[in-house]
């Protein structure tokens, strides 16, 4: 998961820069956003956006209430709920108002009634239908809620993910066998491997272009394996687009760990599945 | 020796009785509206009574030159204001350059000069307008700005509240869209003016309740009229564009009122100004961190939607459509939920952003092939979208749209059957200030 760079929330110091992490100040936040979306299943998803909106107008950081919401439609299942195909039952009703449209209700009552007669379905779920397929008209149909303090680490690890997509060099330490972790780092760019003492050091050079999407799957997939190793540690030159400047970010498990999701071993991914 | 004054919209005179003046015992003065001043000032001329005027304190304005020139019927509208003694109001069709005529009487008389206009868009357009010709700054009072010049713009809306304090400070009054004029608080304007001069333009002089009779007294009657036939084809566009200024109804203005006022009370509550879509911008950002601005421009943002969705215009284009039910028809608003609600409640194919490539190809195909004869769009001026063409086009705005976006939409309208193509806004009336801070296309 990453976010739209607009929700990427950072402080920049010296030089450094690290995302603005949800820490358990923000359970509160966490827990009000998962009973909104606990509350709107099998409505539809703009009562969803309206409720969430309300959220946003209270004291809380837009940014972070998106960020949050964007993670939480990951644990949901969207669906279109439609007797008939929207498309087909928009372009009957043009084609009953003979391209004129309708100028007043009893008309539009005329000709739906008319269309539905055709599907065989009533007027009303005929109405309900002409614009079933538009996002805010999907319902929430299921939502497997996390934990609130989950969903703030899925929230940082989305944050990390964002930001490491204009990393410009990275530098990854752990205790373990070079081939956990090389394997992940090659799609990302050209690897310097070192081992010393039972560390491995992986330096990545990542070339400037190339495609925000697949490079993120490829970051998440090698973060949330770094993270499960033991004394990890994740060291990173990264172009700050906004400021047009470099930073340096850095990232120590035995001080930020239980900022990220708790994974085992290749969180979830193992040589064999993912390549 | 009577002594002329001005306050608070009156001609107040001392130490004596003047024509039009009643006897104003709280005052121990005569007072007479601020329009009778012309008429005052004459017949105590004439009587020979001896006065110091005191009134009338005009700004000092330049000479002003320009190198405008009038076409034949331009120039005899001209003739005509000047024959009624520099009073009256001109009529002609959109398009046919009234502001032209304007231009050229401000710079014949050379005299301070207040233009008053409906909506902000037209401020600036006028603003512009005026310094491209004369080369002069030009003062706005509008909006809550407060630049009081020799030359100045305004909206009736402002020129009306500041009735008290700017009365005295012009001799000549440019109504632009005068038919507004007559509105119970508008003629205020007309009214409080000491003006000795005032020239009203307008492509549509009626007003439907019938306030077109109550002109002749506030500006003069009409001096000089030209209907679209007189100039067809040889002057103007091949379409017409017309601007219709509809009302919300009692209960869209009551909510609108208190939406718009919640973030009109927070500005002034912050002392914020909005003067520019810079300052407008700042705003926006500053609401990232400041929960108290994002309500306050939810608010804005629900007013504006008030505004633009109104009841009013939506049964306003139920009518054009069933009083044209076989012309092909493009309906324009840049806001999708409407879009989508046009679409919904009148059965009228749409498209937006989020439309398929391949429904919206369909769409435009039937609408070109005449299976379908409306479209109701927020993008059809937009690259890679190949528009058919219409012969009306119905704009839906909040506020006013700008003329470079509405000349854009005008070159994809053809006329039919010897008709010329219309072009029609819709606009809601007296919401025009929050149209300020509202970044606009084009």
């Amino acid at each position: 998961m990453r976010l739209p760079q607009n929700l990427l929330r950072v402080r920049r110091r010296r030089g450094r820069i690290r995302p603005m992490y949800a820490a358990r100040d923000e359970l509160p936040l966490a827990e009000r956003l998962i009973s909104i979306y606990r509350e709107h299943v099998d409505e539809k998803r703009w009562k969803l956006w309206e409720a969430l909106e309300e959220v946003e107008l209270m004291s809380y950081d837009p940014k972070l209430v998106r960020g949050l919401s964007t993670i939480l439609d990951g644990h949901c299942i969207y669906q279109m709920r439609s007797l008939v195909d929207p498309l087909e039952a928009r372009r009957l009703v043009y084609r009953l108002t003979r391209g004129r449209g309708v100028t007043s209700e009893e008309e539009r009552r005329r000709v739906l009634e008319e269309a539905a007669e055709i599907f065989g379905i009533t007027a009303e779920d005929l109405d309900e239908s002409l614009y079933a397929d538009l996002e805010e008209e999907y319902y929430l149909a299921d939502f497997d809620p996390p934990e609130p303090m989950e969903l703030l680490r899925e929230y940082n690890l989305a944050l990390t993910t964002t930001l490491l997509i204009h990393a410009v060099e990275m530098d990854l330490r752990y205790h373990g066998h070079p081939d956990d972790l090389e394997w992940l780092c090659r799609p990302l760019g050209e690897c310097h491997v070192e081992e010393v003492g039972g560390e491995t050091r992986i330096g990545v050079r990542l070339p400037s272009r190339a495609r925000p999407s697949s490079r993120a799957d490829h970051l998440e997939r090698l973060i949330k394996a770094l993270i499960s190793m033991r004394a990890w540690s994740l060291w990173a030159v990264v172009h700050h687009p906004p400021s047009g400047r470099t930073y340096r970010f850095e990232l120590i498990g035995g001080r930020d760990g239980w900022l990220l999701p708790s994974m085992g071993l290749y969180g979830g991914v193992s040589p064999s599945t993912a390549i | 020796m009577i002594r002329l004054r001005y306050e608070g919209g009156w001609l107040l005179a001392e130490g004596g009785p003047i024509p039009f003046g009643e006897y104003d015992p709280a005052l121990d003065a005569y007072r007479a509206p601020g329009i009778r001043y012309r008429d005052v000032v004459r017949e105590l001329r004439e009587r020979g009574v001896e006065f110091v005027d005191e009134a009338l304190r005009p700004l000092v304005c330049p000479r002003l030159s320009s190198e405008l020139k009038l076409r034949d019927y331009q120039l005899e509208a001209l003739e005509a204001w000047r024959g009624a003694g520099c009073r009256g109001v001109i009529v002609l069709p959109t398009g046919a350059g009234k502001t032209v005529i304007a231009l050229k009487a401000m710079e014949e008389l050379s005299v301070s000069t207040l233009v008053v206009v409906p909506t902000l868009v037209l401020v600036e357009q006028w603003r512009e307008r005026i310094e491209d010709a004369f080369g002069v700054d030009v003062g706005v009072v509008a909006g809550g700005r407060e630049g009081v010049k020799p030359i100045t713009v305004s909206t009736y809306d402002s020129a009306s509240i500041r009735a008290g304090s700017l009365g005295n400070r012009f001799e000549l009054l440019v109504f632009d869209e005068v038919h507004h004029l007559p509105s119970p608080t508008y003629s205020r304007i007309a009214l409080c003016y000491l003006a000795p001069y005032r020239l009203g333009l307008t492509a549509t002089p009626e007003r439907s309740d019938g306030g077109h009779a109550a002109l002749m007294e506030l500006v003069g009657g009409v001096v000089y009229e030209l209907g679209v036939e007189d100039l067809a084809g040889v002057y103007l566009a091949p379409y017409t564009i017309e601007t219709v200024y509809l009302p919300l109804t009692r209960e869209e203005r009551k909510r609108y009122e208190e939406e718009f006022g919640e973030y009109a009370s927070f500005l002034e509550a912050r002392g914020i100004k909005i003067e520019s879509g810079e300052d407008y911008r700042r705003l926006v950002v500053r609401s990232g961190r400041d929960p108290e601005v994002r309500r306050a421009l939810r608010a804005r943002e629900r007013a504006l939607r008030i505004a633009y969705g109104s009841e009013v215009k939506l049964n306003y284009l139920r009518r054009l459509m069933r009083e044209h039910p076989d012309e092909k028809m493009l309906i324009f608003t840049r806001y999708n939920d409407l879009v989508y609600r046009i679409s919904r409640e009148m059965l009228i194919p749409a498209i937006t952003h989020r439309t398929p490539k391949a429904e919206r190809e369909e769409i435009l195909d039937g609408f070109r092939e005449g299976r379908y004869l409306r479209i109701v769009t927020s993008r059809v001026l937009e690259e890679g979208v190949d528009v058919p063409d219409a012969s009306i086009a119905v704009i839906i705005s909040g506020t006013g749209s700008s003329r470079e976006f509405i000349q854009r939409l005008g070159r994809i309208l053809r006329k039919r059957r010897g008709k010329r193509a219309r072009l029609i806004e819709l606009v809601s009336r007296g919401t025009a200030e929050i149209g300020m801070s509202r970044r606009r296309r084009g």
